[in-house]
């Protein structure tokens, strides 16, 4: 009796060890496997390829698009239906934009200040440029984008990881961002000059320089644009 | 003897059932608690090396068998808690000795089981 006690509890011990033995089995194979330096450097190639790839691909795009306009404005010639069809068209364009645009405006350049009394990195929150677009917006700003990539309706800026994600594209919150809006130029600036105003806020955070300039071209919208649920209604 | 066999047994369908319990309960326990697994099994198979040994040295003992494995364990896990919390890897201490215990055991069983050994073949020898 005595014996079979013991080794009950014996199993037992042995129940718990198999479990955790085979717990932590699965728990270090599940994660991620452990990438060597070879492979890294394989990465980083690819990484390189792909961009060269995607820097042309981009540049098709823009070819392609000339190209669009060039044909939509050999179509519109001598016909007025068209010619004011074509003008709607724009103007729907540049309203969602998918033109690019130029004129007057300001240039906000933020980036992380460099600490030096605080050993912690420090980086621009998703949080800060959305404030700026939020106060450029109500100063009347036309056309926003950041980092050339232009903000419309359906942009999301939110932090991912370790990267501010804007138009699904991945931008490191170490770099300086690049705000460019059009609009009345003084009135723009006027926002960012009020005592209290968010730059001034954040300050001790983020260095910003703001410039006013008379020719900004700020880029279309360079992705596409599905309506998979929403109807035109009534 | 087979009865004898039987007893033997029970320890290993134990493990077994953990195996399988390990592979098929999709338990998770916290991710802050994974980092104390490798030292507790550690503990735990120190345990169960020191049971075996006992055990062939006919001086098992259930109770110190049990209050040995968990209190293994705690000490283990407390003594990585703790340094975690100060930095200091004192989880290597607990590591090392029960490393070192781990292969203490293990010399001695095998010890045990190759005088075994020796004495049936010479029983049959005469």
């Amino acid at each position: 009796m005595k014996k079979l006690k013991s080794q009950l509890s014996l199993a037992f011990i042995c129940l718990i060890l198999g479990f955790m033995i085979t717990y932590q089995y699965r728990i270090s194979y599940s994660k991620t496997k452990i990438v060597d330096t070879r492979q890294i450097s394989d990465l980083v190639k690819q990484n390189e390829i792909l961009k060269k790839q995607k820097e042309e691909l981009d540049l098709k795009v823009r070819e392609y698009q000339s190209k669009i306009d060039e044909i939509e404005k050999s179509v519109t010639i001598g016909n007025e239906a068209v010619e004011k069809l074509k003008n709607e068209l724009d103007n729907l364009r540049v309203l969602s934009g998918l033109n690019d645009v130029e004129g007057q405006g300001i240039v906000i350049t933020i980036s992380p200040v460099d600490n030096v009394k605080n050993n912690y990195i420090n980086q621009v929150y998703a949080t800060d440029i959305l404030d700026i677009i939020n106060e450029l917006n109500s100063s009347g700003a036309e056309a926003i984008s950041i980092n050339e990539e232009r903000y419309i309706a359906r942009t999301q800026i939110r932090e991912a990881g370790a990267y501010i994600k804007i138009n699904e594209t991945k931008f490191s919150p170490q770099d300086k961002f690049v705000i460019k809006a059009i609009g009345d130029p003084s009135i723009l600036e006027g926002a960012f000059k009020m005592p209290g105003n968010i730059l001034e806020q954040n300050a001790d955070r983020i260095a910003y320089t703001i410039e006013k300039s008379d020719n900004i071209k700020i880029l279309k919208y360079n992705k596409k644009i599905d309506f998979k649920y929403a109807k035109p209604g009534r | 003897m087979l009865n004898q066999e039987g007893d033997e047994m029970v320890p290993l369908i134990g493990l077994l059932i953990g195996v399988l319990l390990g592979i098929f309960l999709k338990i998770d326990i916290p991710t802050s608690f994974t980092a104390y697994i490798p030292v507790a099994i550690l503990a735990a198979l120190d345990s169960v090396f020191g049971g075996a040994r006992a055990s062939l040295e006919k001086k098992f003992d259930s109770d110190i068998f049990i209050s040995g494995f968990f209190s293994n364990i705690v000490l283990a896990i407390g003594l990585t808690y703790l340094g975690d919390t100060l930095n200091v890897p004192i989880y290597l201490a607990a590591v090392v000795v029960f490393g070192s215990r781990l292969f203490n055991n293990f010399a001695i069983i095998r010890r045990i089981i190759l005088e075994k050994l020796r004495s049936k073949m010479k029983e049959r020898e005469e």
